[in-house]
């Protein structure tokens, strides 16, 4: 179905739209970067207003692209920017919009260097918009690329990251990463000419270029998740930042090498890289484990955090291989409660640490003394181990069934692993909440109501989405 | 009924919470109560006139999966909703009138929660259900337990038996891809990996029900009152267990481990419970251990029988009773809670004595009428709480004085508040059970009377002050030993040799090494020194000739 | 006969700025170095509204043609040139030093440039190779400390002699055989079927060696280096980025317009070049403090990018090297605009510990720069993605597995070595005070933005025509 109103390529522009307007906008004296701030707000949800809107017009029964745009680029070589959605893609770029308005609640009172952040957040935003809505193999590798420059500033500018080497070294590895796909791009696009992401999956080469062709898609895409060793890169980088929008940020980028898999796998998976595909589950499962037991022990609240995002992108990437479409729309669903709850979480427990870090404050029983906080963490908290207070409880029950029909050993690690970072989880938690009289919190330190109303708002998605994950979607 | 009932209390216990603000909370917990009271009255008409409500709602899902909430009534539902209403209705008032309960109205709240939470759970047909209110179960509870370090285990072992339920369907899911219950039927014979499914059930019910190894967040609950300790152990996550068991029967006959598993760790339990409540000084944990005892029996009970579990509900009011008569020893004797400190009250307060035989009477009552393939589990069952709770209450009632002076003097029997519904209890629990027709009763009743005055296991009191022994978690430390040490141990092992020794040490340190060697090498040959230029200049004038020649000779 | 005069009015006009100027700097009593700017300023314009005019004529066809080809290389040469003179006028001013000398040297180099584009016969490059060289060494000794120069200076005097000698040498050698240095003749002589002699080899050999060096292709490229660093802003600039750009049409001209039966001959040579550019200008890039030589190691790896990109001597590859270049030039020239903005206390800065912290005072020039440098790397969505697309495309086309992966390495270095600077800029704390930007500085900036967002839109602008004068011409 094409469209005629061009909406995909709206929703990616206005974020561009929306930086030259945070550019232009008017710093005040003694509120410095309110106006952008402000700026990068409506931006973000004129943007979900309008993906609101998409979901309308699309037809979820459908698995196929839809709302196709095309515009033609190079004539030679011959390049088209092709936009294109399903429910799926569309959803993803949802939660990112919402992570990302969830990750602004947390630097609200930023000061320093507001603008800068504001505009390096919406240039990742357009970026990562135009990543999922990518239709074909060209439109899909540049928005692969393009969106590391925005990421790269804001870690490195707002990340607080102590060591600077391990920030650039972040970008490097992941623009190798782009450089090894860009090469498969040119290769598949050298024998097919441009072709779409539906028909990727049914291309035939000979051996040798199967190999190759693959074997780099699959380099290229483990690059951004946090699988062994790749996971070092990113785990240095997350357990170092102290922004809640940059580690927002950085978390999203192992979503791209998901969905990147999910888009680009074969089937079937060629010989011998069912092998390799076999391999990685391999290493992801121990990965799963490694990182759950190192932020188990691990006192870093943000490293807590880390292990549990890499765990359930690790189990993510697992169902993913699986190939079946009911497990790939179970985690479009599952990805949605899982981004909403980890940039909440990292919001507010970032809110935690400033508060203990300005104003010497012990973290631990911080939420003995502040209502509101201690009940939007319990709730993302409980939500986030697996309990029935979104879609992840439902949606993973059909991944990890999936996965434990595989290989029940392999699945039983896997379930350790979940329980692991969910015990972690709710150590952090209780830590937080037992009464400590060296701690000297007090109703002044908790969320203001505003942000309060905004967290209540994302438990009320994610509670929604475990009733019926399209709820808001409003048939026409 | 059902829908309208799991509705009401919803309803209910939402407003009591919201929208009630202020002093007047005594008031609202009776009007809970009346509620209730009415509620069940409702529920009672409805079974008596066999009208059996249907209500399914489909709630979810998306494309070809969709779940549904089913509330319908059958008349095994309705019965077990009965009892458990009147034990709730029991609870209620009993939180109502507890002078050691400030959040009556909260907790009263709690109550109805847990029921309808056991609504969900009961009625369900499908995976989802299941789980959802064996979960909801779980974290009503959390919300029950005001102390951080016992809501802490309580919610690790929720958590952990709400993962063992998960896996084991999720195993089951994939074999047989329905989500309704009636279909388990056919996992005995086409199911895969029937022992780890049989296994992953068993240590879910074993964690909810607060078996051997995994009881350390309900002996935590001493730090509740009597009545929360009741409401929690009654209403709460353990009863859960007994619903999943009974609805997921069908997968774990398919495992031929299940019996012997259930066997011996349901025995083990006991033993266990046994060996506590005679070496424990406090009565909070005897009546945890009470408590635990029984969910052993109701286990074993329902593994004999399986059709049972209208059956074992009926059993709380009696199980209830034994709790409310150690609540009543503790009020009695200004809320003392050490046996050790406590003796020779059966003098003072005999009106509360006569009560608390006459309660071990109407409990022994209740457990004789049971099928006569359960009988021997109700004989063991009888036995071994008779014991237990014969050598407390000798301690406490015949024993040496040892209360101060204090507590003796403020002995006092229960308030009519207490004690007039309670003979209003034993009265139903003759009724409903006429054990006094039965020559067992009083084979059971005359050895707890002799236990009672014989006491032979009152030895066990001389390690009443031995702290080693009373605040012994000796589970907890095993598992930080066997379980948590170790993953500590590797989990640090992992991070500084993989993470900081391959990882950035190695790999990254060769590489950084590699490429400043390669351009430090090349700045010094890029110096601005003749040598340099001649180098660079004679390498490129080299391969120019080099080029020439072979291309002639070519 | 008068049409011929009017043909040869864009090297006229070029000329025309000498007297006119020396008559200036004589006669008249306020000059200021804006002055010498806006004379040569119309002399740019003239010539190259003359050669878009008459841009398939020539004067002297003997000597030297005008075609689409050349005259497409040339407008741009003419275009940039005005665009870095006018901004060179700001380094003057700034500095309060008169320009006539740059612009004397610079109006020469661009008249050599010009010439040598267009050139038919080998007698003119035999001229003006070592006149350009004349100008460099020259344009060295620009307001420079005779002391810090004078190595530099004589170790370029001596090799650029050297390799003129080289071109001679392998004119000579035509000359001697055939008497005719003209292209069509010598590539004539080379097209027949004939055994190749090894006099032909030499001849090829020695000339495109003087090119090589005149190109700065590694390990000819220390000279390019040195001198970028030590001249002044003006000079630096207009060296990195008019003369690879020059360079890459005459070499594309000679390959494939006289030495084309040749051209499996100097492939090898040519990928050689490539390789080692690429490695070298990647690998040094790495280690530099210094802000000129860093960008100047910067040119020969992108020089080792261009070589790649030609080395078939197909159309589509030389479409796609140089779509590569302009994106170069575009960028290169946006990049040295930064640099005369970055002036603390009244010096320009050089050193990349200087520039620490510019984003907090700086955010538009260093927002420039950002942007050049990761179209240098060539990123999406910046239009250096285009050039890499294209050359890596015609790569994969060809086969040469190994290049490709070669290219992407280097990349990874080159990266790696503009990161530091952008970790400078933004990463780092404010350590000088910075002078007030001109604002010619920030305009400049802002059409090369321009230019580049429209050419990011729709690249046919860049391509398509070039690609038809391309085709063309080959």
């Amino acid at each position: 179905m094409n469209s005629p109103l061009a909406l995909l390529s709206l929703i990616v522009a206005l974020p561009l739209f929306g930086v030259f307007f945070a550019l232009t906008s008017k710093d005040d004296a003694d509120k410095p970067g309110r106006n952008a701030f402000n700026v990068c707000v409506f931006t973000l949800l004129a943007n979900i207003v309008l993906i609101w809107r998409i979901f309308m017009i699309l037809d979820e029964e459908s698995g196929s692209l839809q709302l196709i745009e095309r515009f033609r680029w190079l004539a030679n070589p011959e390049i088209n920017i092709m936009f294109g959605v399903d429910t799926f893609s569309l959803l993803l770029i949802l939660a990112v919009h919402l992570s990302v308005l969830a990750g602004l609640a947390g630097v609200r009172r930023n000061i320093v260097k507001q603008k800068s952040l504001m505009v390096f957040t919406l240039l990742f935003l357009s970026m990562a918009t135009g990543f999922f809505v990518a239709a074909d193999i060209f439109s899909f590798y540049i928005f692969f690329e393009a969106m590391l420059i925005p990421l790269f500033m804001i870690v490195g500018i707002f990340g607080e990251v102590k060591k600077q080497g391990t920030v650039y070294r972040f970008f490097l590895y992941n623009f190798l990463g782009a450089i090894i796909l860009f090469s498969a791009v040119m290769l598949i696009y050298h024998m097919h000419g441009s072709v779409t992401l539906e028909e990727i999956a049914g291309l035939k080469w000979t051996r040798r270029l199967d190999v190759y062709i693959w074997g780099a898609v699959f380099l290229a895409f483990l690059s951004r998740i946090p699988v062994w060793p790749f996971h070092f890169w990113i785990s240095s980088v997350c357990a170092g930042l102290r922004n809640p929008l940059a580690f927002i940020v950085t978390a999203l980028l192992p979503l791209t090498g998901i969905y990147g898999f999910i888009r680009f796998l074969p089937e079937p998976v060629p010989f011998p890289l069912n092998v390799f595909v076999d391999w990685i589950s391999i290493i992801g499962i121990v990965t799963m484990l490694f990182i759950a037991l190192i932020g188990f022990i691990n006192k870093d609240s943000q490293y807590k955090i880390f292990s549990y995002i890499t765990v359930y992108y690790i189990l993510y990437l697992l169902g993913a291989f699986s190939g079946d479409e009911m497990v790939l729309l179970n985690i479009g669903f599952s990805l949605f409660s899982f981004m909403l709850i980890f940039s909440s979480l990292e919001t507010l427990l970032t809110h935690i640490l400033r508060k203990e870090e300005q104003e010497d404050i012990r973290s631990s029983g911080f939420l003995c003394k502040t209502k509101r906080l201690s009940f939007a963490c319990s709730y993302l908290t409980i939500a986030a181990v697996g309990m029935p207070l979104s879609a992840i409880f439902i949606n993973n029950f059909f991944i990890l069934s999936k996965l434990l029909a595989s290989n029940v050993k392999m699945g039983m690690v896997l379930i350790f692993s979940l329980v692991m970072v969910g015990c972690t989880l709710l150590q952090e938690l209780f830590r937080l909440k037992t009464d400590n009289p060296a701690c000297r919190a007090d109703r002044n330190d908790d969320i203001s109501f505003p942000v309060f109303a905004f967290f209540i708002f994302i438990m009320f998605i994610l509670l929604m989405s475990f009733i019926n994950p399209l709820w808001f979607v409003i048939d026409e | 009924m059902i829908s309208q009932l799991f509705f009401s209390l919803i309803a209910i216990a939402l407003l009591a919470l919201l929208v009630v603000q202020g002093r007047r909370r005594r008031i609202w917990s009776f009007l809970l109560l009346a509620a209730c009271g009415f509620l069940m009255y409702e529920l009672l008409l409805s079974f008596r006139e066999d009208a059996f409500s249907s209500f399914v709602y489909q709630w979810g899902g998306f494309q070809n999966l969709q779940f549904s909430l089913h509330l319908s009534g059958t008349p095994e539902i309705d019965k077990i909703l009965l009892s458990l209403l009147g034990s709730a209705v029991g609870l209620v008032y009993l939180n109502s009138v507890y002078w050691g309960e400030n959040h009556k109205l909260t907790v009263n709240t709690a109550v109805l929660l847990n029921v309808a939470a056991f609504i969900l759970l009961l009625c369900s047909k499908d995976f989802v259900q299941l789980m959802v209110g064996s979960s909801c179960l779980a974290i009503l509870g959390f919300y029950l337990i005001p102390d951080m370090e016992s809501k802490r285990k309580f919610i690790f072992y929720g958590f952990l038996s709400e993962m063992a339920l998960f896996t084991a369907l999720a195993v089951v899911y994939e074999v047989i891809p329905s989500m309704n219950l009636q279909d388990m039927e056919q996992f005995s014979t086409i199911g895969r990996h029937k022992d780890l499914v049989a296994l992953l059930i068993l240590l879910c019910v074993f964690c909810q029900a607060g078996m051997l190894g995994f009881q350390n967040h309900i002996l935590d609950l001493q730090t509740l009152t009597f009545n929360r300790i009741m409401i929690f152990c009654l209403t709460s996550l353990p009863l859960s267990s007994l619903v999943i068991f009974t609805k997921l029967r069908p997968l774990l006959v398919a495992s031929q481990y299940t019996e012997p598993v259930l066997s011996i760790w349901l025995a083990a339990a006991a033993a266990w419970c046994l060996v506590a409540m005679l070496l424990t000084d406090s009565l909070k944990a005897a009546a945890i251990y009470l408590n635990l005892l029984f969910y052993a029996f109701s286990l074993a009970f329902l593994g004999v029988c399986p059709d049972g579990l209208d059956r074992v509900i009926n059993f709380f009011p009696a199980a209830l009773l034994l709790n409310i008569l150690l609540m009543m020893v503790n009020n009695a004797a200004s809320n003392e809670l050490y046996v050790s400190r406590l003796g020779g009250l059966a003098r003072h307060i005999r009106f509360t004595f006569v009560l608390s035989l006459a309660g071990v009477a109407a409990f022994i009552g209740s457990f004789l009428n049971v099928p006569a393939v359960a009988e021997k589990i109700a004989f063991i069952y009888l036995a071994v709480v008779l014991t237990g709770l014969s050598s407390i209450m000798s301690r406490v009632f015949l024993g040496k004085a040892n209360a101060d002076d204090k507590v003796m003097a403020l002995l006092k029997n229960p308030s009519p508040l207490y004690w007039l519904p309670l003979i209003g209890v034993f009265v139903w629990l003759g009724w409903e059970y006429p054990f006094w027709r039965n020559k067992m009763f009083y084979a059971f009743f005359g050895a707890f009377i002799l236990l009672l005055l014989i006491a032979p296991f009152r030895f066990c009191g001389r390690w009443s002050d031995d702290e080693d022994v009373q605040e012994a978690d000796w589970f907890n430390d095993l598992y930080q030993i066997v379980i948590l040490a170790p993953l500590r141990l590797l989990g640090r092992v992992l991070w500084v040799l993989v993470d900081f020794i391959v990882i950035e040490r190695s790999i990254i340190g060769t590489v950084a090494q590699t490429s400043d060697f390669l351009v430090s090498g090349l700045q010094k040959l890029q110096g601005s020194v003749r040598q340099s230029y001649l180098l660079m200049i004679a390498l490129g004038l080299a391969v120019l000739l080099l080029n020439m020649g072979y291309e002639y000779y070519e | 006969m008068l049409q011929n005069w009017l043909f040869l009015l864009p090297e006229t006009f070029l000329l025309t700025f000498l007297p006119v100027a020396a008559l200036v700097n004589r006669y008249r009593a306020d000059k200021t170095p804006k002055t010498f700017f806006t004379l040569s300023k119309y002399c740019l314009i003239a010539a190259m509204i003359s050669t878009i005019v008459f841009y398939n004529q020539s004067p002297l066809p003997k000597l030297w043609q005008n075609t689409a080809f050349t005259a497409l290389f040339k407008i741009v040469i003419y275009l940039v040139g005005l665009a870095w003179f006018y901004l060179s006028s700001k380094w003057f001013l700034a500095k309060n030093k008169m320009s006539l000398v740059f612009y004397v040297y610079a109006m020469l180099a661009v008249l050599g440039m010009d010439l040598l584009l267009s050139a038919a016969t080998f007698a003119l490059p035999a001229v003006i190779v070592p006149f350009l060289c004349f100008l460099i060494w020259r344009m060295l000794h620009l307001m420079t400390d005779e002391e810090d120069v004078a190595e530099v200076s004589r170790l370029y005097a001596f090799w650029s002699c050297f390799f003129c000698l080289l071109l001679w040498g392998g004119i000579f050698l035509f000359w001697n055989q055939l008497h005719d240095l003209s292209f069509e003749g010598i590539k004539a002589f080379l097209s027949r079927p004939h055994v190749i002699a090894l006099w032909e080899y030499a001849a090829v050999t020695l000339i495109m060696a003087a090119l090589l060096f005149m190109m700065a292709a590694a390990p000819f490229h220390s000279w390019l280096v040195d001198v970028i660093t030590l001249a002044v802003l003006p000079v630096g600039g207009l060296l990195t980025v008019l003369l690879p750009f020059v360079c890459l049409a005459c070499l594309i001209s000679l390959m494939c317009g006289v030495f084309l039966s040749l051209a499996d001959f100097m492939q090898p040579v040519l990928l050689f070049f490539g390789v080692v550019s690429l490695i070298v200008g990647a690998l040094s890039a790495n280690g530099e403090t210094n802000l000129r030589r860093l960008f100047a190691f910067s040119t020969v790896y992108n020089l080792g990018f261009m070589l790649f990109g030609i080395v078939s001597f197909k159309t589509v590859a030389l479409l796609g090297a140089f779509a590569y270049t302009v994106i170069y030039v575009l960028s290169m020239a946006g990049i040295y605009t930064v640099f005369l903005g970055l002036k603390s206390r009244g010096n320009y800065l050089v050193c990349v510990d200087d520039i620490g912290g510019l984003s907090e005072v700086k955010p538009y020039l260093s927002a420039a720069l950002l942007i050049f440098m990761f179209s240098l790397i060539g990123v999406p969505p910046f239009l250096g993605f285009v050039g890499r697309l294209s050359v890596i495309n015609n790569l994969i086309v060809d086969e040469r597995w190994l290049h490709v992966v070669l290219l992407m390495l280097s990349l990874l270095f080159m990266a790696n070595a503009y990161l530091q600077v952008i970790r400078k800029i933004y990463f780092s704390p404010l350590k000088n005070s910075f002078d007030r930007t001109d604002k010619a500085i920030y305009i400049c900036l802002f059409i090369n933005l321009i230019l580049v967002v429209i050419s990011l839109l729709n690249p046919g602008y860049l391509l398509h025509d070039a690609e038809l004068v391309l085709s063309g011409a080959f």
